[in-house]
């Protein structure tokens, strides 16, 4: 946007200037894609891992063994992939890659050095490893108080949510403020539940119950955030655009 | 009071603006928010390091040159009182504040 000195009145003009830290600052703590394409990736691999293994059962008890070994083999394949994209940092790299590629025109900030993103992918990983683990036992909890398959949402919301909640309030000027709302519709999908709404998936979809609520919710949240960065971006070169009419003295 | 010369200029003020919103900012995403010429901007990146105002980070991206800014504490402390001066002598001058 060319500025225009004659329509422009030097407050206005000073006004527009004092708002580049605001939407810079938001453009870069918006900026998500390549958790987008990590999110997706996850959803893939956690539902190639899932929906196998419930029809993989079926498989068995049918007595069907070519359906079963295919089944296993999906199952295989998607968890040494997790393992590879989630645990390795070749794998890490790659998905980084693949996400940064969309920014490689517009060029990069961000509101941590990488010294302090190394220590929070740390960390968050730790967190992810953590939540898995109680996701992972959720699971037999559930068998083992003889619970509808139902509950396995709502339970998950009772760890996950307080841990996510503890790890943003720490972190809340770093990451993504949309985080949180991920944390609300999750909940909420939890309340709903409980309160009887006819939003669980029940036989072979059962696995559904989790996956949609975890990764459908948080894409959702991760593509408004992304969109909110885009137009953040937007406000910021009409602030900050010269146009090329800055000449050294 | 005197207005600091090297954030008066607009492509200067432009700079130090973006990156008081960021930790930090690289080469190429100043170069297309602010719509300047490659040669500009670092001679623009130049004069704000040797004001003490930056600090500039060399690495390499892969095989790729990649060149980071951040601000720094002086350089917050300049532009701070840079728009406190400029308020001032708008005030001074009795320049309508809209």
């Amino acid at each position: 946007m060319k500025n225009k000195p004659a329509e422009i009145s030097p407050g206005q003009e000073t006004d527009k200037l004092k708002e580049i830290p605001k939407w810079s600052r938001r453009y870069a703590l918006y900026r998500c894609f390549p958790a987008i394409v990590g999110f997706i990736l996850l959803g893939l691999l956690f539902a190639g891992i899932a929906i196998p293994a419930r029809f993989a059962g079926k498989a068995s008890a049918e007595g069907n063994p070519v359906q079963y070994w295919i089944l296993m083999t999906v199952m295989i394949i998607s968890m040494l992939l997790l393992i590879f994209f989630v645990l390795t940092p070749w794998g890490r790299k790659i998905t980084k890659r693949i996400g940064n590629s969309f920014y490689a025109q517009e060029g990069c900030a961000g509101i941590t050095d990488p010294e302090t993103i190394k220590k929070r992918e740390r960390k968050g990983m730790l967190t992810g490893m953590m939540i898995g683990a109680c996701v992972g036992a959720t699971m037999p909890f559930v068998m083992s108080f003889n619970l509808s398959e139902k509950y396995l949402q709502p339970i998950a919301a009772g760890y996950c949510l307080p841990i996510i909640l503890i790890g943003w309030f720490f972190q809340k000027d770093k990451v993504n403020p949309l985080g949180v709302l991920w944390v609300a519709l999750f909940g909420l999908h939890a309340v709903l539940i409980l309160t009887g709404a006819p939003i669980v998936f029940t036989g072979d979809w059962v696995a559904l119950n989790m996956l949609i609520p975890m990764f459908g919710y948080g894409a959702i949240s991760l593509i408004i955030a992304h969109f909110y960065s885009r137009y953040a971006l937007k406000k910021l070169k009409a602030s900050a655009s010269m146009q090329e009419n800055s000449n050294e003295e | 009071m005197e207005i600091d010369k090297v954030i008066h200029e607009p492509a200067r003020l432009r700079i130090m603006m973006i990156l008081q919103g960021v930790e930090e900012a690289d080469f190429n995403f100043l170069l297309n928010t602010l719509g300047l010429t490659r040669g500009n901007l670092s001679r623009h990146m130049d004069k704000l390091e040797s004001a003490g105002y930056i600090k500039i980070k060399k690495s390499f991206n892969g095989k790729l040159p990649y060149t980071s800014y951040q601000i720094m504490k002086k350089g917050l402390g300049a532009l701070e009182q840079y728009w406190q001066n400029l308020d001032q002598v708008r005030k001074g001058s009795d320049l309508p504040a809209e």
